[in-house]
Order: C-alpha cells, then structure tokens, then sequence
C-alpha cells in the first residue's frame, strides 16, 4: 500500500463557482460547494486529476488496476496515511443501489442503474479549497504518491479562461411512473402502513431527456436554483453529476458523528406578522414532527450500532432552520464513534432513513417493488473524507446526470398514511420545476398542469 | 454474568433498545441476532427482549420456535416491544388488527394500573407510539394474560403482561428519545423478573 505525502501551500488568486466548474470539466475533477444557507459561510473543494480510482471491485492507480474491496481499501489507506491533518483525502460517492452489497445477502432484489459506479472514490493530485467569506484566497493541497503517474500542471487552473455560457434547451422524454402509476405507488404505501410492514416510504420517479446545454452552464443554472446546503459538479468518465442538494447526510469530526435530519417546510412571508404565524404553523404541525422523530429515532438506532455506549443523544428537538424563502424543521444527534471506519461507518448508516422509510429494510423492498428500477446515484451520498477521518457527506437529492446529451433526474417525496396520492403527485411537479426551469425545460402537460393553479 | 439475546425483527429501533439495556445494566452482555438466524438457538441467556418491526406477529422468523423449544419450558423472563408484544398477544390467542387510530411517531399519553413494572413512575406519562395493529379491544384479557396500560383517550392497550410467567409486552416505544420513564420501566422489569 501506498504512502501519500501531502503538501499545503497557499495562493491568492480570484476564484469563483463558474472557474471551478470549468476545471472539473476539463481536468477530470470534482467540485463539492458547501454551504450553511443560515450565515452564509462554507467551504469548498476541487479536486483535480483523478491518481487513485476506486469503484466497485477494482482500484485503477497509474497505469495498473487491482481487484479490491472499494471500502476495506479506503480504510486501508487512511490508516497508512493518518496523520493530523484536516485536507481531503478522498472525493467520492456510494450510490443509493449499493445498499445490496452493505446488508444481507438476498434481502434486496439487485436491482441497479447502469450509468455510473455504484461506488467511486477518487484520490486527486491536487485540491483547491476555497471558503465563502475568505475570496481571493485559496489553500493548495498537492498529493505525492510513491509510484509514477501522470502529473498535471495546477497553474492551468488558475489560468483557466472561462468560458462563455451559450444557453440551449431541453427535451422531455419520459418519467419511469406515469401519474397513474405514482399514484397507485402511493396507495401501494398507505396499504403497506395500514397492515404494519412500514410506518412510511419514500416514493421516487425518474424523469429523462436531453440537453443541448453544457454540462458546465448546467451546473451554473441549477446551483443559482434554490439554497444548497452541499453541492456537487462531478466528471466521471463521459459522465457528469450535478447536485444542488439541501440535505447533509453525517459529518465527522474528531471521531464525533453528527447527523441532522430535515423534515417539514413552511413558506416564510415578507409580511412579519405573517411570518411568524406561519412559523408558529410549522412548529404547532403534529405530522411534521413526528415523521421528524421518526427519522430521530431511526437515526439513534443507526449510529448506536458504532458509537460508545450511552454516548448519542439528541441535541434538541425540534429546531428551526431558517433560509430565505423558507422554514424547516429539523434536528441534529450526536454521538462518539467507537472507531473512524468506514465500512463500518456507511453498513451502519447507508442508505439514510430519511429517503428510503422506516423501518428501512422492508422500506427498501417496498421501494424496489413500486419504483421497479435501480436508483443509480440518486439518493446516495457524495462527500470528502480527510487524511484525519474527518468526513462530511451529503444525501444526492435534487440532482442531474448527465451523459453525452442525456439527462436523468429523480423526484418523489416521504409517503405516510395521510398522503393524498393526487398530492404526493404534483409535489414531484413543483419538486421538478425548478430543475426545469433551470435546464430550460419544454413543457409538457402532464409534467405542469398542476402549476397555474396557485 | 447474564446475558441478553436481544431477537431483532429486521428493525430500525433494534439498537435504541439495545442502547437503553446497555444504559440501564451496563454489565450485562446483549447478543442481537436477526429473527431468521438458527445461530440464535446455540446461544445460552437468561432474558429475551423481542424488538419491534415490520409486518405482522406471526412473520417474526424463528421467534415462534424459540417460544415453544425454550421460552416457555425454561420461563426465559421476555420482555416485547410493539411488534414483540403483538406476539405475546398473538401467541397466547388474542387477536391483533389494524387498529383505529395508527400512529407513527406521535407521542401520546399512556395510563398505567399501578402494576409493579410501573412502581414509581406517575400514573400518566408520555411515550411515543409507533404502530399500525395492536390488540383489538373487543379481546377481553384472557386467563393468560392481563392489561398493565393503556392510551389516554382511545383506551388502546399499551401494555400487558402474562398471569404467571415472566412475560411483559409494551405497545408503545419505550426506547425512543421522546418517551418518557423507559429507563424507570425497563429497569423494574429486570428487577422484577430477571434479579429476584
């Protein structure tokens, strides 16, 4: 195994979003963008020129490639290579499909989305890490590695031109569910909550098309969309991952676990009386909280499995975050983990309970029954992992692939007994208009009817 | 030292109650073993807690097995929540349905009748309940077994226990962070049926 020497310097130079996108496009990279919508700070990285390659079965590093076990070989190299240092050390995701191969076998029927890893976790050569309140300054983490490997040149990042956006459109071609078939999904649920195989399910469809608007311009137009929590521009092959996700799934942080789940949204009003009544909505809604405790409490039972005895606790319940445009509740646990390991880590707490349901194996056979495909990324988890353990991942919601002119997203929503199906139906609408607005969407009728009705 | 086998219906409460045992007798060991795992019959202990989880009493996997080959002959004390308990109804001829009022995360107000796995906890306290079937109310406690709680309001049944062998059932969810007095509870059970 492999010695990784890091080496840390510092440059000023005028950064923004537009140039970070551009040079994961053009040198392999990725770019994470996270934020706390509250105060506005955030940090961010891009990693360039991919050295290390793992996925499902096989790390690819210089010009060999060794059959592994992606997360034992993750483990494996952050033990050899820890030291106190709090810079990434992996970028990477665990695609939502690969739950089969962290639960018992036979337990789920298989079924997976071709078009990217299942899991992928890169080492880069280079990272850049830039924060929201410090511009024109970055942090320059450049990766040696013990073998021969072809280098790049980071002075190309930083005199990167950026290209101009030339705009374009997108076509529709279908959604894996038809409004029937959602609906009846949605009936499916209730029927499975009312006889006790599950307290409740998240049902999801993929909508499909294509563009002729650049990945990159792409990235711009749907991180301008709505607030990101932790965003993610990622090339992988010929293939792109674009997230604008508001949810963080886990962080590490000196082997401290925290998660902190949202659920319940409310409108905020310009009008202050207003808004505050409809804050006082929010924390007054009885089915807002208890699915929030539900996911608690699955949660609790998640990171119990790794952390010290009696050491999880709920911080408080419930919290209110507040963003722009809207209110969410939400809460935050901790807890201290018996170890910094992360196939012990992600057997624990992939996939999370709050996009698949609870209980979440039977949530996840009834998922695989009703949505009848493979989720692929979706719903998985992007994040970094540092050469200290430290960690940060965020859950892959409202988020585009793309390849070669086609793109896929999903939407759906938690399915509990007081779920109108008709409901649930159109809030996948307004979940996929602002993605549509955002790609320059054509309209179709069954994707918008509901939309002028306001 | 005792041993807990803690039977895990493929559950995602199953280590919040393994997290309050622990809690509540750190020197006890707790062995969790998923409901269809024959290993669960190599394993010698002196308590039984039956997890809550999908589905219905009579799809517990082994757990019917483990009643009539150990349980019972050896008076193992078993406590069960939600779905355990069901069992226990279940087992003993009670009829379990989906119920009126279901709720999944609500926290709701449970009476107690004084028995003594509730001694000094008030008479009325909250916990949170987290189930679609319970235990009809039409059944009239049977000679086997008695109601120990129920729901303020409903008169859902919230607990019960067997007449003359150590089993205790729990319909709410004593291990969840909004219910209170599950350590109290799960305490007096041990030193009632497990320490005398």
């Amino acid at each position: 195994m492999w010695k990784i020497r890091p080496k840390i310097s510092e440059k000023k130079f005028d950064w923004n979003f537009e140039l970070f996108f551009q040079a994961a496009e053009e040198f392999n990279g990725t770019f994470l963008f996270t934020n706390d919508p509250e105060n506005n700070t955030g940090k961010n990285i891009l990693g360039v020129n991919p050295v290390v390659v793992i996925t499902e079965d096989i790390v690819e590093f210089g010009n060999k490639s060794v059959k592994i076990n992606p997360l034992e070989l993750i483990d494996e190299i952050l033990r050899i290579n820890n030291m106190e240092m709090n810079h990434p050390l992996f970028l990477g995701y665990l695609s939502y499909d690969y739950k089969d191969q962290l639960e018992e076998k036979g337990l789920f029927a298989g079924l997976q989305h071709k078009k990217l890893p299942q899991i992928y976790f890169v080492i880069y050569e280079y990272y850049i890490i830039t924060e929201n309140m410090k511009k024109g300054y970055a942090e320059i983490v450049k990766l040696n590695f013990e073998f021969e490997h072809k280098k790049f040149n980071i002075e190309k990042v930083f005199n990167l031109e950026i290209e101009k956006n030339v705009g374009g459109s997108s076509k529709y071609i279908g959604s894996s569910l038809s409004r029937d078939e959602f609906k009846n999904g949605v009936e499916k649920i209730k029927e499975y909550v009312k006889q006790g195989d599950i307290y409740q399910a998240n049902l999801t469809r993929e909508i499909t098309g294509t563009t002729d608007i650049k990945p990159t311009e792409l990235a711009s137009r749907l991180s301008q969309s709505n607030p990101i929590e932790f965003g993610v521009f990622s090339k992988i092959n010929d293939s792109y991952m674009i997230s604008t996700t508001p949810e963080r799934f886990f962080r590490v942080k000196d082997k401290v676990l925290t998660t902190s789940p949202v659920k319940g949204t409310i409108e905020r009003s310009k009008n202050p009386v207003k808004d505050k009544e409809n804050l006082q909505i929010l924390l007054n809604s009885g089915k807002d909280k208890a699915e929030l405790a539900m996911i608690v409490d699955l949660l609790r039972n998640d990171m119990h499995k790794i952390c010290t005895d009696d050491s999880v606790f709920v911080k408080d319940f419930p919290m209110v975050k507040k963003l722009n445009n809207v209110y969410h509740l939400y809460s935050e646990i901790e807890g201290n983990l018996r170890e910094v390991n992360y196939e012990k880590i992600f057997k624990a707490l992939f996939p999370c309970g709050s996009i698949s349901g609870c209980p979440k194996v039977r949530s996840c056979q009834v998922i695989e029954e009703l949505e009848g495909i493979g989720r692929g990324a979706y719903t998985g988890s992007f994040g970094y992992i540092n050469f200290n353990g430290n960690a940060d991942f965020n859950i892959l919601i409202r988020t585009l692939f793309y390849e070669k002119g086609n793109i896929s997203f999903n939407v759906g929503g938690g399915i509990t007994l007081l779920s109108d199906p008709e409901m649930e139906y159109r809030e996948t609408i307004h979940k996929a208009n602002n993605i549509y607005n955002a790609i320059k969407m054509e309209e179709i009728w069954e994707e918008r009817y509901c939309l002028t009705e306001k | 030292m005792k041993t807990i086998l803690l039977f895990d219906n493929y559950d995602s409460f199953t280590y919040n109650l393994y997290d309050l045992l622990k809690t509540v007798k750190p020197d006890y060991k707790i062995i969790v073993k998923r409901n269809k795992d024959r290993e669960l019959f190599d394993i010698d202990f002196d308590m039984l807690v039956i997890s809550p989880g999908p589905m219905t009493w009579e799809e517990t996997g082994l757990l019917r097995e483990l009643f009539k080959k150990k349980i019972i002959p050896e008076k193992i004390p078993t406590l069960g929540i939600c779905l355990g308990m069901q069992f226990i109804a279940g087992y003993y001829g009670m009829s379990v349905a989906e119920v009126k009022e279901p709720a999944h995360g609500s926290q709701v107000k449970i009476i107690h009748s004084n028995d003594s796995l509730f001694n000094n906890i008030p008479i009325e306290f909250k916990a949170v309940r987290y189930n679609s079937l319970g235990i009809k109310k039409e059944n009239t406690a049977n000679n086997n077994i008695q109601y120990i709680a129920a729901e303020k309001g409903t008169g859902a049944i919230m607990a019960l226990k067997h007449s003359t062998l150590p089993f205790v059932g729990l319909q709410y969810h004593p291990e969840s962070f909004l219910s209170e007095y599950g350590k109290e509870t799960i305490n007096n059970f041990f030193e009632i049926y497990v320490e005398n």
